[in-house]
């Protein structure tokens, strides 16, 4: 165990060897696309460039506003009856159905005098064969070949409400419902499925064929539960919608519902979590408990710190209270060894990324300092940043920095400027142009997927919003787009003054309509 | 552990460590900068030399779809720019006419409107309101009627219109065509083509309800729908003479003469085009006197806003009124749908 002065020794020592570094030369630029592009005409105008096959069978959403435009992946535009939304299986995230969905007024009003509208679904099998034709019911993503099919509801604020209200795990195929009352699901985390009802009580869990293993019903009221590692997480004696007062413990339960675990508060989503752990609070301790054999790894005080941040060698402790004078972060291992600290901010690279992977290296803040540390806690690059307020990975080793406008108040969020930082901590992008600066992603599916162009954001003095393509470099793409929507494998969809369409990734046009053709407008 | 006496102690540590500056960190002027657009194809015109306005201080503009052009135009003028740079710069605002009045009366952001006139409901509802504005004509535009191009009607009466839109009429061939259904499209209500149907033709008297189908909520929606509908040419529509003419065409329409009148820019300047009616520049009544939003809605009364009105092909409305005449009150509290 390395005496934590002798850590912090070493790592001034670090931060004073990073301080006499040779400056890095930005990245070499790339010819942006042109953007010098012809008025749109009245109707669609013949493709700019050859549309190619890749990201073609999808459909592309912009939203503008209270707008939605919905286009296929030539650039149609189609009618809100025609698109359709697909649903993507829960255990393998292959797309398993598609949906079109369309809302009718039934002529009568709400006790608010709102028109009531009802919802009519008709669901296709992922090559566009109808199903089921229109009906008024509901579908919802599921396992299996199967689906949850629903009565449409609307906003709803007690079970009482809900009177005579069908929701079942059902078998599109067969037409019979597997699992009655099934809601919702969710992925256990060894192959099995935890079903909720529709006040969010656990059900019972099914296996990978939607086969009941246990419950239904569950042996106790468990209302808003959590699985992982083939556990659940769950309150006891908690309902939200009887009287007043606080869960009387958290459950660790397998899926039998066999109680493993029992504390004040256990937590298995924890953002910070990298990893099959769970953190629990009990009796003025916090603590980590590895999963499933239950062991405990590591606990603390609660007035020591809160964990932020842990991938089962490494550990993210914040000490103090807010503005208090011990508001800092460290970096431990599992020993207890300090490896850095303290920070005023620290966190995980690339936290985005997959839950289960630790974290390769870390950043941390102090003042207008940002640095890059190994899991060692050891400094491998760091920037001065003048104003430097938050930071944000984007993969890859790019990185932004956000610094507060000089005499903008901080609530608003144009009162930040964004820069952009290379792999080599340079700064790639001063901030000076942009509020926002985030990696173009495609959040189709179950698992984003991220593209090599930045989307960055900035508010003209007219207080109007535009947002410009650029490389990961920071060379433009294509600049002042007024809206930016779907991206898909070589194709976004974009809003550019009188024109929308679909571009590609150089910035050039795939397909290009007027607004006034797509668009509300009068 | 003792993590508290550990921070303590690294505390010092910590201002030595952010006190170090680092060579490695390139200054902002070395670093490459993308706040340069790239060139323009399309020439920039001369900077109009408009005291006070420029690109940084260019007042928020809103304005009714039809306008879209003038703002884009004065955009491009008054900050030196080409007309293709200022599209993608100013707010193409692609809500109703009417959401666009509420937004005036009801917001607090320093704006100029260039806008049609605002539907009844918002006039009955917000008279107070439109009392803290300053409303001046600037423009003027005509309320047009379209049909298949193989339609052999070539002008209605505005009696026949108003007689097809209350299904007093109800086959083209009552009004000169062949034999076969008329299908008048409508607008949704808040619409600014809605507006001036209603107040231009409709005059109060209500039009029949239209079939789900056969209402639009777009302009371009209207267009297109009436050009494609059934394949048959049986449609009706109306829009605003500039946009159906300049903006969104469409080959497979024709617009109507009304009452023998073809719809142009000098039978709508003239008023012997029956179906007129005047576009409006809006600010607040307080807005400061050196404010840019006001400084631009002066300049655009001058004559060098009709030249620049004119040279967008739209009508001038202000001939014969005094150059300086803003602010000079509500333009529509003397109408009022009757019943």
């Amino acid at each position: 165990m390395m005496d934590p002065l002798k850590r912090t020794a070493v790592l001034a020592l670090s931060l004073l060897l990073a301080a006499c570094a040779p400056a890095q030369q930005p990245a070499s630029s790339t010819d942006g696309a042109e953007s010098g592009l012809p008025a749109p005409a009245a109707e669609e105008s013949p493709a700019a460039q050859p549309p190619s096959v890749e990201g073609a069978d999808r459909l592309y959403r912009i939203y503008r506003e209270d707008q939605i435009v919905v286009m296929d992946g030539d650039g149609n535009l189609l009618p809100d009856e025609e698109a359709y939304t697909p649903l993507y299986d829960l255990l393998t995230g292959a797309e398993a159905y598609r949906l079109r969905t369309r809302h009718e007024d039934t002529g009568e009003d709400d006790e608010y005098g709102n028109p009531v509208v009802q919802q009519y679904c008709s669901l296709y099998d992922v090559k566009g064969n109808l199903l089921y034709d229109w009906e008024p019911v509901a579908y919802r993503a599921a396992f299996s070949g199967l689906l949850i099919r629903q009565d449409p509801r609307n906003w709803w604020s007690n079970p009482s409400e809900l009177e005579g209200y069908s929701t079942a795990l059902w078998n599109p195929a067969s037409g019979e419902t597997a699992a009655d009352g099934v809601d919702s699901l969710q992925k256990m985390g060894d192959g099995s499925v935890l079903a909720l009802d529709v006040t969010g009580r656990a059900l019972g869990v099914l296996d990978g064929s939607g086969k009941v293993l246990s419950g239904f019903p569950a042996p106790a009221d468990y209302y808003y539960p959590s699985a992982e590692c083939g556990m659940i997480s769950a309150d006891a004696g908690y309902n939200p919608y009887g009287p007043g007062g606080k869960p009387s413990s958290a459950l660790l339960l397998d899926r039998d519902f066999n109680i493993l675990f029992e504390c004040e508060q256990l937590n298995l989503g924890f953002y910070g979590l990298r990893g099959p752990y769970a953190l629990w609070h009990d009796h003025g301790r916090t603590g980590l408990l590895s999963l499933p054999g239950l062991t405990r790894l590591y606990s603390i005080p609660e007035e020591e710190g809160d964990i932020q941040y842990f991938d089962g060698e490494r550990l993210i402790l914040r000490t103090g209270t807010r503005n208090g004078p011990f508001w800092y972060c460290f970096l431990y291992d599992l020993e207890g060894n300090l490896l850095a600290g303290p920070y005023e901010q620290l966190s995980p690279e690339d936290e985005w990324e997959d839950r289960d992977t630790p974290a390769g290296r870390f950043l941390a803040k102090n003042g207008d300092t940002l640095s890059l540390l190994g899991r060692d806690g050891g400094l491998i690059a760091s920037a001065e940043l003048p104003g430097l307020s938050s930071f944000s990975p984007l993969g890859d080793g790019y990185y932004t920095y956000s610094i507060e406008r000089p005499g903008g108040s901080s609530d608003a969020f144009s009162a930040h400027l964004t820069g952009l930082l290379g792999p080599d901590f340079e700064v790639l992008l001063p901030a000076e142009r942009y509020q926002s600066i985030y990696r173009l992603t495609d959040w189709t599916g179950q698992r984003s997927t991220r593209y090599d162009l930045l989307e960055c954001g900035r508010e003209l003095p007219n207080g109007v919003w535009r947002y410009d393509l650029l490389t990961l470099s920071g060379e433009p793409v294509l600049e002042n787009l007024s809206a930016v929507g779907d991206a898909g494998p070589g194709r976004i969809a974009v809003i550019r003054g009188s024109s929308m369409g679909l571009i590609d990734f150089s910035g050039r046009w795939i397909a290009r309509r007027s607004i006034y053709q797509g668009l509300q407008n009068d | 552990m003792k993590l508290q006496r550990r921070a303590a102690l690294l505390l010092a540590v910590l201002i030595a460590a952010t006190g170090c500056k680092n060579s490695a960190v390139l200054s902002q002027s070395e670093a490459p900068s993308s706040s340069e657009a790239p060139p323009s194809s399309a020439s920039a015109p001369a900077v109009l030399p408009l005291p006070g306005i420029d690109a940084e201080s260019f007042p928020r503009i809103d304005g009714s779809t039809a306008n879209h052009p003038l703002i884009t135009r004065i955009y491009s003028e008054i900050c030196g720019i080409s007309r293709e740079e200022a599209e993608t710069l100013v707010d193409l605002d692609l809500g109703s006419t009417g959401s666009i009045w509420q937004k005036m009366l009801y917001g607090d952001e320093s704006c100029l409107l260039i806008v049609y006139e605002p539907p009844e409901e918002v006039k009955e509802a917000s008279a107070a309101e439109l009392s803290r504005l300053e409303i001046d004509p600037i423009g003027r535009d005509g309320l047009v009627f379209l049909a298949n191009a193989q339609n052999p009607v070539e002008s209605l009466t505005v009696e026949e219109l108003r007689k097809i839109y209350t299904a007093q009429l109800t086959d083209w061939s009552e009004v000169g065509g062949e034999p076969g259904p008329i299908q008048p499209f409508q607008r949704n209500s808040d619409s600014g083509s809605q507006t001036l149907f209603m107040k231009l033709l409709m005059q109060g008297e209500p039009p029949m309800a239209p079939p789900t189908e056969l209402v639009q909520q777009t302009m371009g929606g209207l267009i297109d729908g009436v050009a494609a509908f059934d394949g048959s040419g049986s449609a009706l529509g109306y829009s605003v003479y500039y946009y159906a003419s300049l903006m969104y065409g469409n080959p497979n329409l024709k617009l109507l003469a009304v009452d023998g009148v073809t719809p142009s820019n000098e039978s709508i300047g003239n008023q012997s085009y029956p179906l007129t009616n005047d576009f409006y520049l809006v600010i607040r009544a307080d807005e400061p006197a050196d404010s840019p939003v006001r400084a631009l809605r002066d300049w655009l009364l001058t004559d060098e806003g009709k030249r620049l009105l004119e040279e967008e092909n739209y009508v001038w409305a202000r001939a014969g009124m005094p150059q300086q005449s803003a602010g000079a009150g509500n333009p529509f509290e003397s109408f009022a749908l009757p019943g």
